[in-house]
């Protein structure tokens, strides 16, 4: 009694489009899954909807994209799929310090660039080689030189991603037009680059670059869909976040929603959303007070169940053990 | 939100106001659909005269031409019938057996023949046809225009006329009257076949006048059995020789004598002079008399006539309360008897103004509808006036035109029909308007005709409890005027079928009539997967296009089309709000219809200012737009017990006016049950909102 088949016909009847000539099929899974997808979980804040996700480090790689690759399933579409990270984050079961705003990482995770000298141009030779000090930071090694007629002549690296997503020990030199013209080896160092035009004889072809000492992470920014740690990991850790994810969308006739309870809820939104579109707010109007009641039921057993927890404080959790007195917090 | 009911519907087509000044249940488009007892119904069918005969063979006029050998079925004849014309198209039946002509000599096409065949050459009529049904009858279709119809009140007999003959009704069909060489017509393209029914003094007297204005005046009763010429002498010849009526256009029966009007006489030395504008009349009582129609001053208290002043054209007449109602191209006159028996009528001049150039004239409820070169005009004895002001500015404009009109009275959905044919030269008429005199609405109809009659039996002969209309078209079919279908019989078969191309199909359909977009089905065809809907692209006069990738080398004549009427409403440009100088938000309509057990839909569309262009103020609709008219499975135990039902159609649409279209879109139009369901709309309830200022 709680398939994507009830919501269906509850739809229906609340707006009265009895027909698939009045609101086709395809339609109106489109618009439920948009009420459950997206608008479902901004308005009832369900703890059935918390999940733990996991992925592993790569050694020395300290950024994981969350819109790409297989292996990091659980990243795939994060910006989508994650609605709230606000609990702690745990590497290796070490709880490690989440961060969301890039200025206060990186204060705290401050670096200088390593610079130096690559080589020095003649005016002929395209091909420079040679190797940089380890450990090189993926995405921040740069070299450049100028031609003869003084133009800047640019080199950036760019990691090697596997089928997978993951983001090898190799990678490509690409020029200011996104050619390949090098290749870099982040743990030996080699460099191999060409440039399209010869450095004018006599400017010298300088590098820079993070340099950084792999160890266990202790800190993570979340920003721009990416998942960055440092300092960067030496080995492969297991990084584990609690979120509130986003339900999954229905297909078949035959789907219940996550918790079955929800399909009446469900479908009052979404015939709140239909009406809304069909600029008919007499009939939404009539149907809030149900929706309402709904929602609260929804909430409900969320709300039960942290009846019971103490509110949270510094002192939640501590005991003292060392007098004849015990306190606990 | 608000909401507006439009409803109960007293006006019907209106092209005389522009169209957001309208009145709400008025509209500018109401094709194939009409006005009756305040909803929009549908247009009744035309179908064949008998549902267990899908050839359609008792439906169409034929010529008995023989018998087939009692023992081989061979039926060899040269010519078939003396005088006959002979043209590809033309068909023959033995039986089920039918042979079609597709050469001008040669091999006929035979469907259910069970392995006869036939040959036929169109020039000598010369005919041959090889192992069919042992003495089984022959008939001959010549496939001619159906020009009028006449029913002999004696003998509750209908009769059916083309160019040549006369054609009987009975449980065959309509079988041409024998001897053939006698029942001969030469009628031109735009004669028509007027009737009367003429009783004398005496029983033994009933007598069935016809005249077309080209041949002499015809007439039929239990004495002679056949169509004998009526030509009376006007002056006893004992005194003055060949003094008689050669022809007359128009026979009409009043006050106890007969009428002819527009008549040819032979005058002593001098024939067929022309007296377009003569009424004559015979003695009171029997017309047959050799001195009924003496005219003075030779024979008193006899027969007469009289000239119209003006030297017109006489072209119709009708009886009203007590008068004759002649009409000329620009006058009416009235005939009033004075009770005198030297000089029994007085002649009047009613209407200097207006007349008619057709024979296109009805008595209705004490009045008399006609149409004129300017428009449709009611005479009530009284005063002329036009009816057709609601339609005046199309009329005006040319968009419908009255060249070869005919005109009929369907007494019991209280309607006039007038068919006539947009361009001049055409003797079908391709269009008709519906006028419902009861609640003064028009509507217009799609149909290929080429005139009117009644019919008063029943296929087995049983007579009808009230009298049908039935249509004759243009390749001798008549059929049926029928108010509980909604699908077209039969009115054409299809000569040849050839492969265009491999998405094409030609059908060869001589004078077909049609028009680019309309809609035939094709019916009995044996070809697999070509029976059903099509649209049609005209191609010449005689060829049509059809969307097929069926292989049709295999036809061999036994398909037919029928037309689907093309449903085409628009309503006036809504805004409720106009008064108060705001646009309008339409979110959706609710129609309250009949429902219909089979399932029928119709395309709803918006249309903004009177644009072409269908409204679409979202990237897509949510629905398909389309009014069903069958209970909805989701509440059916609901709605499956009610007679009407109330259906929303959702089309959201802002504009300054809106006018609403309901008809079917190509994809329905072509279905096999969904054009052909009826359909009432009783009432729309419009929602909407005020939207910006002008």
């Amino acid at each position: 009694m709680s398939t994507l088949a009830n919501i269906k016909d509850k739809v229906r009847k609340l707006t009265k489009n009895y027909s698939v000539t009045q609101l086709s099929d395809a339609n109106l899974l489109s618009y439920i899954n948009d009420f459950y997808l997206y608008d479902f979980p901004q308005i009832v804040e369900t703890s059935d909807l918390r999940k733990n996700i996991s992925f592993s480090t790569t050694p020395y790689v300290d950024t994981y994209s969350t819109t790409a690759g297989d292996f990091i399933y659980n990243l795939k579409d994060f910006k989508d799929f994650v609605i709230v990270t606000d609990q702690p984050v745990y590497l290796s079961g070490t709880q490690i310090q989440l961060f969301q705003d890039p200025a206060e990482f990186y204060q705290v995770y401050s670096s200088t660039k390593r610079q130096g000298t690559f080589g020095t141009g003649d005016g002929a030779t395209t091909n420079f080689t040679g190797t940089l000090p380890p450990y090189i930071l993926h995405n921040s090694v740069l070299i450049g030189g100028l031609n003869a007629n003084g133009e800047a002549l640019i080199a950036k690296d760019s990691p090697n991603v596997d089928a997978y997503g993951r983001e090898a020990s190799t990678g490509v030199m690409r020029d200011n037009d996104n050619d390949n013209i090098g290749n870099i080896n982040y743990v030996t160092g080699a460099v191999d680059i060409t440039f399209d035009v010869a450095p004018g004889n006599g400017n010298v072809v300088t590098y820079e670059y993070y340099q950084f000492n792999p160890t266990t992470p202790d800190g993570i920014l979340l920003f721009d869909n990416k998942l960055t740690l440092r300092p960067v990991p030496d080995k492969v850790y297991e990084v584990k976040l609690q979120v509130r994810i986003q339900p999954t969308a229905f297909v078949n006739d035959a789907d219940t929603p996550l918790i079955k309870q929800w399909w009446q809820f469900i479908a009052y939104g979404t015939a709140k959303k239909i009406l809304e579109d069909r600029s008919d707010l007499e009939t939404v109007n009539r149907i809030m007070p149900e929706y309402d009641r709904q929602k609260i039921m929804v909430m409900r057993k969320t709300r039960l169940n942290k009846s019971k927890d103490r509110t949270s404080t510094i002192f939640t959790h501590s005991q003292n053990v060392t007098d004849t007195w015990y306190y606990y917090g | 939100m608000d909401k507006f009911l439009i409803g109960p519907f007293t006006k019907g087509l209106n092209r005389d106001i522009v169209p957001f000044l309208l009145p709400e249940d008025a509209f500018t488009r109401l094709t194939n659909m009409r006005i009756y007892q305040n909803r929009i119904i549908r247009k009744p069918a035309f179908t064949l005269l008998n549902d267990a005969d899908p050839y359609g063979l008792k439906s169409r006029l034929k010529v008995l031409i023989g018998t087939t050998d009692a023992v081989t079925g061979n039926f060899p004849i040269n010519p078939i019938v003396v005088g006959a014309v002979g043209a590809i198209g033309q068909q023959f039946s033995v039986g089920n057996a039918i042979f079609t002509v597709t050469q001008v000599n040669g091999a006929m096409d035979v469907t259910n023949g069970g392995g006869a065949t036939g040959t036929f050459n169109t020039v000598t009529t010369g005919l041959s046809i090889i192992g069919a049904t042992p003495n089984t009858s022959v008939y001959w279709y010549p496939c001619t225009p159906v020009r009028g119809f006449a029913y002999y009140e004696e003998n509750e007999q209908e009769y059916a006329f083309d160019n040549q003959w006369a054609y009987g009704y009975t449980p065959e069909g309509w079988v041409a009257l024998t001897p053939l060489a006698d029942a001969r017509w030469n009628s031109g393209i735009y004669d028509r076949f007027i009737s009367t029914s003429y009783r004398g003094d005496f029983t033994s007297e009933a007598t069935l006048f016809v005249a077309n204005g080209t041949d002499p005046v015809k007439y039929y009763n239990n004495t002679v059995v056949d169509f004998t010429n009526f030509q009376p002498n006007t002056i006893n010849p004992a005194t003055s020789a060949n003094y008689h009526v050669v022809s007359a256009k128009i026979v009409k029966r009043f006050e106890n004598r007969l009428f002819l009007l527009n008549t040819v006489e032979d005058e002593g030395v001098t024939n067929n002079v022309a007296h377009s504008n003569r009424i004559r009349w015979s003695a009171a009582g029997d017309a047959l008399n050799a001195d009924a129609w003496y005219q003075p001053p030779g024979r008193q208290n006899r027969g007469s006539f009289a000239d119209l002043s003006k030297g017109e054209r006489i072209t119709a007449c009708e009886e009203l309360n007590g008068r004759l109602v002649v009409f000329t191209e620009n006058h009416i006159y009235e005939i009033i008897p004075t009770g005198n028996a030297n000089s029994p009528f007085d002649i009047q001049e009613v209407s200097g103004s207006v007349g008619t150039f057709t024979s296109s004239v009805v008595q209705v409820n004490n009045s008399i509808i006609f149409v004129s070169p300017y428009g449709i005009h009611m005479y009530d004895g009284k005063n002329t006036i036009r009816i057709d002001d609601d339609l005046s500015n199309a009329f005006d404009n040319g968009i419908i035109s009255f060249y070869n009109s005919s005109i009929w009275h369907h007494k019991t959905f209280n309607t006039v029909y007038i068919s006539y044919s947009p361009a001049f030269g055409n003797e079908v008429q391709t269009a008709m308007l519906a006028y419902n005199y009861k609640n003064n609405t028009w509507s217009l109809f799609e149909s290929v005709c080429t005139n009117f009659g009644d019919l008063f039996h029943n296929p087995a002969g049983v007579r009808y409890f009230s009298k049908s209309i039935i249509a004759g078209n243009q390749v001798g079919y008549v059929r049926e005027f029928n108010s509980s279908v909604y699908k077209n019989g039969i009115s054409q078969n299809i000569i040849r079928m050839n492969n265009f191309d491999a998405a094409h199909v030609d059908l060869t359909l001589y004078n077909h009539n049609l028009a680019d977009g309309d809609v035939i089905r094709i019916e009995n065809c044996d070809i697999a997967g070509i029976n059903g809907g099509y649209l049609v692209e005209i191609i010449d006069v005689n060829t049509i296009r059809i969307e097929s990738v069926i292989n049709v080398a295999a036809y061999h004549g036994d398909a037919a089309i029928l037309r689907v009427d093309r449903i085409d409403i628009r309503t006036k440009e809504f805004n409720p709000y106009l008064s108060k100088g705001y646009g309008v938000s339409l979110s959706k309509i609710t129609f309250n219809v009949d429902r219909n057990d089979n399932n029928s839909s119709y395309s709803v569309i918006a249309f903004p200012n009177g644009s072409a262009v269908e409204n679409d103020t979202l990237v897509s609709y949510p629905g398909s737009r389309l009014l069903e008219t069958q209970a909805y499975d989701l509440i059916n135990t609901v709605e499956a017990t009610q007679v009407r039902i109330w259906h929303d159609v959702f089309l959201p649409s802002k504009s300054e006016s809106i006018s609403i279209g309901i008809s079917m879109d190509n994809e329905l139009i072509v279905d096999d049950a969904i054009p052909f369901q009826s359909l009432s709309i009783n009432a729309m309830v419009l929602h909407t909102e005020p939207t910006m200022e002008f």
